[in-house]
């Protein structure tokens, strides 16, 4: 028996460094840089402790990149979970042919994933100030540039957002369709429910933890895209991420510290909605086990 | 369950259908249209060739100061900048990733949740965040990484890593959870194997299609990116970098570019879903 | 009259047909199981009661009225399902409820219902749990509480016990059966299992095919079943095939041995060949007296099953499977001894 337990000490530690190669990897790529953010968010120039930098966030314009950038994340999240949720819809439970399904996945993996520049190009093309649909609407009597549509704006970044928006949703929500059980919907017609009792009673019950969750992963992905709004509007729109681009730069305002404080902000946005998203991802889980 | 949709739905799916495939292609028809439209009055390639044209002398090798360098058209240097990143990342992700994966489904289970904590963590820190903290934690001494290309080149594959975790980590999570790992590993054990032999010839084959995938991801990651790859490497030579200059530069050179990046991505995620045939998982986005 | 009528159905999917010429009276109160392999058309049938599916051709009457073509969820035909089906967002309560809300029924009664619906499949205390903090065997207590609720006039089971563990499965079965002499339902019961559905039926229609084999109750089943699906379906059986003698009540193996079974069949003639059934439990160990038939072979396997030990004996060419009852004086022979094997000739069911 004595011999038994260094033996078993021996083991754990090894059984432990096993581990390293990701825990370094997390270290030395998230938990510093984070850190090296979260510590310069509380000191000054010289690195003295101070609260300076937090009361600095709250000036006009950074406020503002906040609110453009949340205004942003919330309407292309809502619309894109809505129309992602149809979509999913359609292609699951709507009786549409088994091919569609498959076409509707591989172009919403493509769409999801080929936004930034390229996706910004292809906007410009269609609804630039001399793109096809503006002169299009023109020959029809009806000239979007001058009332008031730009896609140089936050309406064209959030019609452009939606674009990979609302694929997402149908990636993360198709499977959450093909989750409910058919004998879920002949046990509810069994005790005496209708197609709508079914959906308002068990199904979007069922549905809704994970299309809450979807819909926070999607507030984060549009609240922490950079290159799309980079390449589309630039300094026209101030969205956050872009604030934070400019302070690397060195640009105007320069102030290290500033920009660390903004990025905390973000960080906190963020921490908070994938915390939703894991609790709501948990709760699924346990139903559908 | 088809045949007991009722038509009013089945009216309703269609519609939906078809107003997202607008919205979905309408922009890239538009964009092929317009690319076609660089020479006057006609449809023609020309905006194609323009990119993709290798005038005679523009490749050459070249001794530096550095060592050898191959010079090439732009848009073939800064794909293969970023092939090259795209490869290194999924070599380096997989190290990082699989052994400790592997080792915690076999022997701690206890700290899965910490792996699943960890692995969604980079939703919470955006990839403009992730350079600014990088750059602040690595350029200046003690590390003073930026110093020289193979020390820019890590900070970048770890970023991108780390941008790719989320998927690379459920990917090769799922993947192992999959295949009976204990089963497998004893018997490989049973039968003489080291750990090194268990890893390489039982486990990674087992894995292949975890991996595979995941890798595609990290590759339309790497090819995309703009944020962290323009500021470690300033010169613009990244796929990224080049395409936001030619968005500033050209007018139709652009729309060539955004649908030859899109028959990229359309291979790669064709790509994926032969390999994961069946599985629809949810991909990398970039942004 | 019966109850439950069902008259010729029909139904086929695509250019397979699932089931045909379909037709059964069931009375009311009475336990009727569908026994066959899978894919022999017992759950088209049980789905086409349920107003899942409609029938190509045929009726369906329930107390005389006609529900061929009513919607399922106006038919009031309670159903359980073999994945319980359980709604995971609702409660234990609320998932026997769910079917009395829909009826809009007072909430003061609903709950009354409910309590004694818990009561009666002895789940009170779980009543605020969730399904997916309950036993697979409390699950589908749990869905057969619900399925009762809404006092349906005819209970559909569909397999109810396969995804169960054996000990919960036997408890599960018996308890089935009482609240169903209880509530007097009409009841049907779909199941691969013979055992539960000899156990459990007043009849039992056995299925192959799309088609009926045999309808009768168990015993008759098992007794004197009608085709040679049936009797290799529903229980264990050794079979002889031979040639028939002159006297036309015996054949002859092509090992030479005579078997004589206790009928003459009159319509066969010399020469036929004819198969006998032999159910394990007939065959006895020893030399029997001169009128049995008596076979010597050797013993191939031996299995220990409880409260028989079955014996394999290869003998003149066949395999004859013999039970005998254990005692623990039992001396069991040993795997390649010699043994005689004997039976009745009345014992033999031909076909």
């Amino acid at each position: 028996m004595q011999r038994t337990i260094p033996l078993s000490v021996r083991r754990t530690n090894w059984a432990w460094l096993g581990t390293a190669p990701f825990f370094l990897f997390a270290l030395a790529f998230m938990f510093l840089p984070a850190w090296t953010i979260l510590s310069g968010s509380f000191r000054d120039a010289s690195g003295a402790l101070t609260l300076v930098n937090l009361r600095d966030v709250f000036q006009e314009k950074i406020l503002a990149a906040y609110s453009v950038s949340i205004q942003l994340s919330v309407v292309t999240a809502l619309v894109g979970a809505l129309v992602g949720t149809l979509l999913a819809y359609a292609i699951t439970w709507g009786g549409l042919p088994r091919s569609v399904r498959s076409a509707v996945i591989t172009f919403s993996s493509v769409a999801s994933n080929a936004g930034g520049i390229p996706l910004a190009f292809a906007f410009i093309t269609l609804l630039g100030r001399t793109g096809v649909m503006p002169k299009f609407l023109k020959t029809l009597g009806l000239d979007l540039y001058a009332n008031g549509f730009s896609i140089y704006s936050l309406t064209g970044l959030i019609v452009t957002y939606i674009y990979f928006q609302f694929p997402l949703m149908v990636l993360i929500m198709a499977p959450a369709f093909d989750g409910l059980k058919r004998e879920w919907r002949e046990a509810a017609e069994n005790l005496g429910g209708t197609t709508f009792d079914f959906w308002r009673r068990v199904g979007l019950p069922i549905l809704l933890p994970s299309f809450l969750g979807a819909t926070v992963l999607l507030f984060g992905n549009a609240f922490a895209a950079y290159a799309t709004a980079e390449a589309l509007t630039g300094s026209k729109v101030d969205v956050i991420t872009r604030i934070i681009s400019v302070q690397i730069r060195g640009d105007v305002m320069y102030n290290p510290n500033l920009s660390y404080a903004i990025s905390l902000g973000m960080m906190v946005v963020l921490g908070v909605s994938v915390f939703l998203y894991v609790l709501l991802q948990q709760r699924t889980a346990r139903w559908l086990r | 369950m088809n045949t007991r949709t009722s038509p009013v739905s089945r009216f309703i799916s269609w519609a939906i259908l078809a107003l997202c495939v607008a919205y979905l292609t309408v922009p890239l028809i538009t964009q092929f249209d317009y690319s076609l439209r660089m020479r006057r009055n006609t449809l023609s390639f020309d905006a194609y060739s323009k990119v993709l044209a290798i005038p005679e002398g523009s490749v050459e090798l070249r001794q530096t100061t550095r060592g050898v360098t191959l010079k090439m058209p732009r848009f073939y240097s800064s794909l293969a900048f970023s092939v090259l990143a795209g490869v290194l990342t999924i070599a380096f992700s997989t190290l990082v990733i699989v052994p400790t994966t592997y080792w915690v489904h076999l022997r701690l289970p206890r700290l899965k949740p910490v792996l699943e904590f960890i692995s969604v963590l980079p939703f919470a820190i955006p990839g403009i965040v992730l350079t600014l903290g990088l750059l602040r934690t690595y350029s200046a001494p003690p590390f003073a990484l930026t110093n020289t290309e193979a020390g820019t080149m890590l900070m970048l594959v770890g970023g991108y890593t780390v941008f790719v975790l989320p998927y690379t980590f459920r990917s090769i999570d799922a993947g192992l959870r999959a295949i009976d790992i204990r089963t497998l590993t004893d018997a490989a054990r049973s039968l003489g194997a080291n750990w090194a032999t268990v890893i390489w010839r039982v486990i990674l084959p087992n894995l292949r299609v975890a991996v595979i995938s995941a890798s595609l991801i990290t590759f339309a990651v790497a090819i995309g990116e703009y944020a962290l790859v323009n500021f470690l490497f300033p010169d613009e030579r990244s796929f990224g970098s080049y395409l936001a200059a030619m968005g500033r530069n050209k007018i139709y050179e652009p729309a060539a570019l955004t649908i030859i990046s899109y028959l990229l991505t359309w291979g790669l995620v064709l790509l994926i879903q032969r390999i994961a045939r069946g599985t629809s998982q949810p991909s990398a986005s970039i942004r | 009259m019966a109850y439950l009528q069902l008259t010729d159905l029909r139904k086929s999917f695509g250019s397979t047909v699932a089931v045909e010429h379909f037709s059964l009276d069931v009375a009311a109160g009475e336990f009727v199981s569908f026994l066959g392999p899978s894919g022999c058309g017992k759950t088209t049938t049980m789905r086409m009661i349920a107003g899942f599916e409609m029938p190509d051709t045929g009726r369906i009457t329930i107390d005389g009225e006609d529900i061929t073509h009513m919607p399922a969820n106006k038919r009031r035909v309670g159903m359980v399902f073999q994945s319980y089906a359980l709604f995971p967002h609702l409660s234990v309560r609320d998932n026997v409820a769910f079917g009395l809300d829909l009826m809009r029924m007072p909430k003061p009664d609903a709950r009354k219902r409910v309590d004694e619906m818990l009561d009666l499949v002895q789940l009170s205390i779980q009543a605020d749990r969730y399904p997916h903090q309950l036993s697979g065997g409390q699950q589908q207590r749990v869905a057969l509480a619900r399925a009762l609720a809404i006092q349906p006039r005819v209970l559909l089971l569909d397999e109810p016990l396969s995804a169960l563990d054996a000990k919960i499965r036997d408890e599960l079965r018996n308890e089935i059966r009482r609240i169903q002499l209880e509530l007097k339902i009409t009841t049907i019961y779909v199941t691969h299992d013979q055992e539960e559905a000899l156990a459990l039926s007043d009849r039992m229609v056995v299925m192959n095919a799309g088609r009926i084999e045999q309808i009768g109750p168990p015993a008759e089943i098992y007794n004197h079943p009608r085709t040679a699906f049936v009797a290799s379906f529903v229980g264990t059986q050794s079979t002889l095939t031979g040639a028939l003698t002159e006297s036309r009540d015996a054949l002859n193996l092509p090992g030479g041995q005579t078997v004589r079974f206790g009928t003459t069949l009159t319509h066969r003639s010399t020469g036929d060949s004819v198969t006998v059934h032999l159910r394990p439990e007939i065959i006895m160990l020893g030399e029997g007296a001169d009128e049995r038939n008596t076979f010597r072979g050797i013993v191939a396997q031996v299995m220990f099953l409880g409260s028989v030990v079955r014996l394999l004996v290869r003998a003149d060419g066949h395999t004859l499977a013999a039970d005998i009852l254990n005692n623990p004086a039992l001396r069991v022979p040993q795997i390649g001894e010699t043994v005689a094997v004997h039976f009745a000739a009345e014992a033999c069911h031909v076909l």
